[in-house]
């Protein structure tokens, strides 16, 4: 993991990248980027989602992740990310993935993510169209 | 990674690639299974959906394949001129017991569905209350038939290798026939 500035933490592995932004006081926000392609995602991208994750819960903010530069999520990140997303309804930390509804392989994968929205209001997988 | 487009150089009709099983090997088919799927006339969308069903195909050998010297390799072939089109993968079957039977209890799962939509929700919400994250989640074959909307099969021949092909309606045929 590397710190990109005093509110900026990266994570580097692979084609893939993982920007976290602390900005703004009620929010971690995580801007993805490239491709994640591993056999195992989780070893490398869980521990800085778990990081995210705490900072939000201590300092009750909302967890916001972006992929609307994604190029390529392979399905063991899908997993990945399905499951942190319960971990952090029981947390009790909203989260929101914002998607590009004008790539296809995007609106196809995050609008099956919507179905967490009727859990309960901690969740929100909306699509951008900028 | 060796390749060969075994047809004329003008109208070459199946990629075929005889791969190393290894992640990054299999990572570095996208750009040759997309460049020859533009080539074959496919739209973006649709040659990035059947790129992504040759990888989680690949990914899927290297799971499910046994592999020793001699029967080291996996095989991707596409052929997009064909009706329908059809992606395959073959891959030494691995000796652990029960894996077959766990591809086919797969198969069948989403066979199932009426629809693979359906089959990706219901696997969504299996995989977020399990208690680990597991690489064995099956999501990849679901996703074959959701995002990729392809009909999955698989065989094992007399050799023991296991063919698993993903097959998806031709839009360059239709459109021809149209």
């Amino acid at each position: 993991m590397k710190r990109a500035g005093g509110t900026m933490k990266m994570l580097a592995s692979g084609d893939l990248t993982i920007v976290s932004d602390r900005s703004q006081p009620d929010l971690v926000r995580l801007d993805w980027r490239g491709r994640s392609a591993s056999r195992h995602p989780d070893d490398v991208i869980d521990p800085f989602l778990t990081a995210a994750l705490d900072e939000a819960r201590q300092n009750l903010a909302g967890l916001e992740m972006h992929f609307e530069r994604m190029e390529y999520l392979n399905s063991a990140t899908v997993a990945v990310l399905v499951h942190f997303l319960h971990r952090a309804r029981l947390a009790g930390v909203g989260i929101r993935f914002t998607y590009r509804a004008s790539i296809r392989w995007q609106r196809l994968s995050f609008e099956a993510l919507r179905v967490f929205e009727h859990l309960d209001a901690m969740v929100q997988v909306v699509p951008v169209t900028a | 990674m060796s390749a060969s487009l075994p047809d004329t150089p003008s109208m070459p009709q199946r990629l075929q690639l005889s791969l190393a099983p290894d992640w990054d090997t299999i990572k570095a088919t996208w750009d040759p299974c997309q460049t020859y799927l533009a080539e074959q006339g496919l739209d973006p969308d649709t040659a990035y959906a059947l790129g992504m069903v040759a990888q989680e195909l690949l990914e899927n050998g290297v799971k499910y394949g046994g592999f020793s010297p001699g029967r080291d390799r996996i095989l991707l072939a596409i052929d997009a001129l064909c009706d329908p089109l059809l992606i395959e993968v073959r891959t030494p079957l691995g000796e652990e017991a029960g894996r077959l039977e766990e591809l086919d209890a797969m198969v069948q799962w989403i066979r199932g569905y009426q629809s693979p939509f359906e089959a990706f929700v219901e696997r969504l919400k299996q995989i977020s209350t399990r208690p680990q994250v597991s690489t064995q989640s099956g999501l990849g074959l679901v996703r074959v038939a959701y995002e990729g909307q392809c009909l999955l099969d698989f065989y094992v021949d007399e050799k023991d290798v296991l063919a698993m092909s993903a097959v998806h309606p031709n839009p360059s045929a239709q459109s021809r026939e149209g």
